[in-house]
C-alpha cells in the first residue's frame, strides 16, 4: 500500500514539475505547481512529517501560491512564454540541459554510495515538533519572525505608487 | 518499505527539473516558480533525513525553509511588479542592465 | 726648509688661480700681473732650492719625504705628500722656469683678448696640477693630478670656445688622453692588487720600490701593469697611437702650445717613465716595448712634419717625434738621458714656439708659404733679419739646437739618446738616425721658406697690412733668455742633480766627438742643406713639382689615415652599437615589455567582459557549472 503511493505521488511530482518547466502559459504552470505540491505533501505524509505536510498545504500551497497567481494576473491573460526551442539559443539550451544532467548524476553517484541503515523514523506530530521549536530552535523562530514582518515591510516599500 | 534512498532520488530529480526550468524560462514569474520546486525538493530532502535519523529537527528546519520561501516569495514579487510597471513586460532578456 | 718650500712653490699657482678666479676676471692687467708674479716667485724660491739640496746631496741624502695622511681603506692608507728629489728639482726648474717666461710672453701675446683674465687663471690652474705631478708622492695622488692637468690642458686648448674647430680639437685631446689613462688606472689597480695581498700599506713610491722585489709577481703581470701605466704615457706624451691629439691641440693659444705641449705636459710622461722606473725595471719586454714605441713615433712624427704648412704644426710634430727620441732612451734604460734631452728640448722648443708666435704675431698668418710670400714682397730675401732681428736670430738658434748641431745644447742631448741606441738592436737605431736626417730636413724647409724665401714672380705688395715688425719687450725677452739657454743649456749640472746615489766619479760623459757624433752631424748636415737648396728657389710645395711625391705626399697629408681609422673603428663601432642598443631598447624592452603588458591586460580585460552578458540565466548557468565542480572536487573520494 504504501509503495503505491509512494510511487504515484512521485510520479506525479515528476511529471506535473516538468510540466511546470514545459507550458506556455504562466497560470496553467501555477497550477500544475500546486499539483506538486499536494504530491510532495502526499509525500511528506509516508515519511511521518504529519505538521509539514499539512503547514505545506495550507502556508505553501494556499497562500503562497496564491499570491503568485495574483502577480500573474497582473501580466494579462494574454501573457504566454516562448516555445522552448525559441527562448534562447539551442547552444545555451542544450549546454544547461548537460549541466543538469552531469549535476544530476554527480548527485546520484553520492547517494548510490550511502547506505543509511535503519529508517527510525520520526514522531511529526504537532507536539513533538512544538516542543522542538520552542527549545532547541527558539532562536531561529524569533529571527523568522522578524524576517517575516521585514519582508512585508520591503514590499510595501518597494511596490507602492510613488504619488501618495 | 521503501528505502530511504528513494525519497532521496525523487528529490534529486525534483531539484533538476527545478534548476532545469530556472535556466530556461524566459518570464521572470515562472524562473520564481522553478525556485519554488527546488526549494520544495530540497524540503523532502529534509523530512526524509529527519526520518532517517530520528530526529525532528529535520521538520523544524522544513518549516524554516516554507517561511523564507515565504518570504523570498514576497519580496520577489514585489520587484517583478516593480519591474513590469516600469516595462510592462516580464521578459528576463530585457533586464541585462549590468550588461558589460 | 726644502720641504716648506716645496709645499709653498706647490701652492702658489693654485693661489694665483683662485684670486684671479674670484676677483680679478674684470682687471685684466691686474691679472695677468698677478699671474706673472706668482710664477716668478715660485720659480725664484726653486732656484733657492739648488745649492740647499747639493749641499744635501753631498752629505749623501738624496731624497726628501713629507707625508700627510690622507684616506683609510682597510690596510691601505692613502697620503697626500711632497717628494722631493734630483728628478723634482729639475723638473721644477723647468716647470717654473719656462712657465715664467710663457707668462711674461702671454702678457703682450693675449693683449686684447676679451678672455684675458680667464687664460691667466687657467694657464696658473695648469701651472698646479703640473707642479702637482712632479711633487706628488705616491701613484693615486700622481693620477689626481695627471687627470687635472688633462683638465687644465682641455680648458686651454678650447680657449677661444667660440671656434668649432677648438671645442672638437679639446675635446680630441681629452678623449684621447682619457684612453691612456684609462690603461694607467687599471695598471696602478692590478699593482695595488699585488701590494695589498703581499700586505704593503701604502702607494707611496718609497714603500713600493721597498716592496716590489719581494713581491715576485709574475712576469705576465708585471708586463701588464707596466704597459698599462706606459699606455697613460702614451696618451699624456702623444706617443703613437695616441698622438693624434696633439696637432688638433695647436688651435690653442700659441704661448699654450709653448708651455704646455713643448716643454710641461707632454714631458708630464717622459717624468712619470722616470719616477717610477723600477716599476719598468722589472720587465724587461714592456722596456722593449716603450723603447719601440719610441722609436717609431720618432720617425713617424718627423715623416708626418715632412709636408705640413702651418707653422705650429711643424712645431707639434716635431715635439712627438723629439718625444719620441726620450720614450725611447727611457726604453733603454737611459733615464738620464731622457731626462736631460727633456731639459734641453723643453728650452729650445718653447724657444720655437714663441718665436712661431711672435711670426704669428706679425704675420697674422700660420702659412710658412704665405709667410714667406710677404717677406719677399715687402724686401726681399733678408728682410725679415733686419725688420724682426730678435726673433730671426732666436729662432735660428732655436733650429740649430733642435738639429743637434754642437756645441748647441741639443747636440750633448741627443748624443746620449744615440749612444744609447746604438748600444741596442740595429733597426732601432736605424730609426733613430733617420729620424735626425729628417728632422733636420723638415727644420731645413720652415726655415728655408720663412726667412729665406724664393722670389715669387706674381707677389702682390699687400701695402694695408701693418709692417712687420717685433712684439715689444715682452715678447723679445723670453724668446733672448731661452735662447741662451738653448746654446749654454749643456752646462747645466743636470746629471749630478739628478743623480739618485753617490757616485765616485762621473760615467764618461758623451762630451767628445766620436765616430757617433760624426755621423749623427753628417746626417743632420745632409738634411738641412738638402732641404735648403731644395727649397730656396721654390714657390710651390715639393709634391706638386715632382710628380713621383705626389702618393706618398697624399698618405703624409692624411697622417697616414689615423684619423679616418680611429674614426672608422671607434666612432663608427660605438654608434653602430648605439643604434642596436636603441632599436633593442626601443622593440625588446619598450614596445614587447611594457607595451605589450598593457596591451594584453586589456585584450585579456576585453575577453573577459563577454562574461558579463547582464542575463540573468546565464548567470545562473555559470553557477550550475561552478557548483557542479566543486561538487565533483569534494565528493571525488566518495564516487
Amino acid at each position: 500500500m504504501e509503495a503505491v503511493l509512494f510511487y504515484c505521488s512521485s510520479a506525479l511530482a515528476i511529471v506535473s514539475s516538468l510540466l511546470v518547466i514545459f507550458l506556455p502559459k504562466p497560470t496553467r504552470a501555477l497550477l500544475s505547481l500546486i499539483i506538486t505540491m499536494t504530491a510532495l505533501t502526499v509525500l511528506y505524509l509516508l515519511l511521518g512529517a504529519h505538521f509539514v505536510a499539512i503547514a505545506q498545504i495550507i502556508v505553501y500551497a494556499g497562500a503562497v501560491l496564491v499570491l503568485f497567481l495574483f502577480v500573474i494576473m497582473l501580466q494579462g491573460t494574454a501573457a504566454s512564454d516562448l516555445p522552448l526551442w525559441k527562448r534562447f539559443s539551442p547552444v545555451f539550451i542544450t549546454s544547461s540541459i548537460l549541466a543538469v544532467l552531469l549535476f544530476l548524476s554527480f548527485y546520484g553517484r553520492v547517494i548510490g554510495t550511502f547506505e543509511p541503515g535503519a529508517v527510525k523514523g520520526a514522531a511529526g506530530d504537532v507536539k513533538s515538533i512544538g516542543l522542538t521549536l520552542f527549545s532547541d530552535f527558539l532562536l531561529p523562530f524569533e529571527l523568522t519572525s522578524i524576517l517575516l514582518l521585514l519582508s512585508v515591510f520591503a514590499a510595501v516599500a518597494l511596490a507602492k505608487k510613488e504619488d501618495i | 518499505m521503501i528505502p530511504l534512498t528513494h525519497y532521496l532520488i525523487v528529490s534529486g530529480i525534483l531539484f533538476s527539473i527545478g534548476l532545469l526550468g530556472l535556466l530556461l524560462r524566459r518570464n521572470l514569474l515562472l524562473v520564481l516558480l522553478s525556485i519554488e520546486i527546488m526549494l520544495n525538493a530540497a524540503n523532502l530532502n529534509f523530512i526524509a533525513g529527519s526520518a532517517l535519523h530520528g530526529d525532528t529537527g529535520g521538520q523544524v528546519t522544513a518549516f524554516f525553509v516554507m517561511v523564507v520561501a515565504a518570504a523570498e516569495v514576497t519580496i520577489g514579487l514585489a520587484i517583478a511588479v516593480l519591474l513590469f510597471r516600469k516595462q510592462s513586460s516580464v521578459d528576463t532578456r530585457e533586464i541585462s542592465f549590468l550588461k558589460g | 726648509m726644502i720641504l716648506t718650500s716645496a709645499w709653498i712653490i706647490l701652492g702658489l699657482p693654485l693661489l694665483t688661480a683662485v684670486l684671479i678666479s674670484l676677483f680679478l676676471l674684470r682687471s685684466p692687467k691686474a691679472a695677468g700681473i698677478l699671474g706673472t708674479a706668482g710664477m716668478l716667485a715660485a720659480f725664484a724660491l726653486t732656484c733657492s732650492l739648488i745649492p740647499q739640496y747639493t749641499a744635501l746631496q753631498q752629505q749623501g741624502q738624496f731624497v726628501l719625504e713629507s707625508s700627510l695622511p690622507w684616506l683609510q681603506a682597510g690596510t691601505l692608507s692613502l697620503d697626500f705628500g711632497v717628494y722631493f728629489n734630483g728628478l723634482s728639482l729639475v723638473m721644477l726648474l723647468v716647470v717654473t722656469g719656462i712657465g715664467t717666461l710663457v707668462f711674461l710672453f702671454s702678457t703682450a701675446y693675449m693683449a686684447g683678448d676679451p678672455g684675458y683674465s680667464r687664460y691667466f687663471a687657467c694657464l696658473s690652474f695648469f701651472t698646479f696640477s703640473m707642479l702637482g705631478i712632479v711633487l706628488a708622492n705616491n701613484l693615486i695622488q700622481i693620477f689626481i693630478f695627471w687627470e687635472l692637468v688633462g683638465l687644465s690642458s682641455y680648458l686651454l686648448i678650447g680657449f677661444w670656445f667660440e671656434k668649432k674647430e677648438a671645442c672638437t680639437a679639446a675635446k680630441k685631446a681629452f678623449m684621447t688622453t682619457r684612453v691612456g689613462d684609462a690603461g694607467m688606472i687599471l695598471g696602478i689597480l692590478g699593482l695595488t692588487g699585488f701590494l695589498a695581498a703581499g700586505n704593503t700599506g701604502s702607494l707611496n713610491f718609497t714603500a713600493v720600490a721597498a716592496a716590489l722585489p719581494s713581491l715576485a709577481i709574475p712576469e705576465f703581470w708585471m708586463t701588464l701593469i707596466a704597459l698599462g701605466i706606459f699606455l697613460g704615457v702614451v696618451g699624456k706624451s702623444a706617443q703613437v697611437p695616441l698622438h693624434v691629439w696633439l696637432p688638433d691641440a695647436m688651435e690653442g693659444p700659441t704661448p699654450v702650445s709653448a708651455l704646455i705641449h713643448a716643454a710641461t705636459m707632454v714631458a708630464a710622461g717622459i717624468f712619470l717613465l722616470a719616477r717610477v722606473f723600477f716599476i719598468f725595471e722589472a720587465s724587461p719586454s714592456a722596456l722593449q716595448v716603450i723603447a719601440w714605441t719610441g722609436g717609431i713615433t720618432a720617425f713617424l712624427a718627423a715623416s708626418l712634419a715632412l709636408v705640413q704648412t702651418d707653422i705650429k704644426k711643424i712645431l707639434a710634430y716635431s715635439t712627438v717625434s723629439q718625444l719620441g727620441y726620450m720614450v725611447m732612451a727611457l726604453g733603454l734604460s737611459n733615464a738620464e738621458a731622457g731626462i736631460f734631452h727633456l731639459t734641453m728640448h723643453a728650452f729650445f722648443k718653447a724657444l720655437l714656439f714663441l718665436g712661431a708666435g711672435s711670426l704669428i704675431h706679425a704675420f697674422h698668418s700660420q702659412n710658412i708659404w704665405d709667410m714667406g710670400a710677404r717677406v719677399q714682397a715687402e724686401g726681399g730675401r733678408f728682410y725679415l733679419f733686419k725688420a724682426m732681428p730678435f726673433t730671426s736670430f732666436t729662432f735660428l738658434i732655436g733650429t740649430l739646437a733642435l738639429m743637434g748641431i754642437p756645441p748647441l745644447s741639443g747636440f750633448y742631448s741627443k748624443e746620449a739618446i744615440l749612444a744609447a741606441a746604438s748600444h741596442s738592436e740595429a733597426p732601432l737605431f736605424a730609426l733613430a738616425m733617420i729620424t735626425v736626417f729628417l728632422t733636420a730636413f723638415y727644420n731645413g724647409r720652415l726655415f728655408t721658406l720663412v726667412f729665406l724665401p724664393a722670389k715669387r714672380s706674381s707677389a702682390a705688395h699687400d701695402a694695408h697690412a701693418h709692417p712687420l715688425h717685433e712684439g715689444g719687450p715682452a715678447m723679445v725677452l723670453p724668446l733672448v733668455i731661452l735662447a741662451v739657454l738653448s746654446v749654454f743649456g749643456a752646462s747645466l749640472p743636470v746629471k749630478e742633480w739628478l743623480a739618485a746615489a753617490p757616485q765616485a766619479a762621473h760615467g764618461a760623459a758623451h762630451h767628445g766627438f766620436d765616430s757617433l757624433a760624426i755621423l749623427s752631424l753628417a746626417a743632420a748636415a745632409a738634411g738641412f742643406l738638402l732641404a735648403a737648396g731644395l727649397y730656396f728657389k721654390r714657390t710651390q710645395s715639393l709634391r706638386q713639382s715632382v710628380k713621383v711625391l705626389a702618393a706618398p705626399g697624399k698618405v703624409l697629408d692624411r697622417k697616414y689615415f689615423f684619423d679616418e681609422v680611429y674614426d672608422r673603428v671607434i666612432s663608427g663601432g660605438q654608434d653602430k652599437a648605439a643604434r642596436y642598443a636603441d632599436v633593442l631598447e626601443r622593440y625588446a624592452f619598450v614596445e614587447w615589455t611594457v607595451n605589450g603588458l598593457g596591451r594584453i591586460t586589456r585584450s585579456l580585460g576585453d575577453q573577459l567582459r563577454r562574461l558579463q552578458t547582464g542575463i540573468v540565466q546565464f548567470y545562473g548557468f555559470v553557477i550550475v557549472v561552478g557548483v557542479t565542480a566543486i561538487l565533483y572536487i569534494f565528493m571525488a573520494g566518495r564516487m
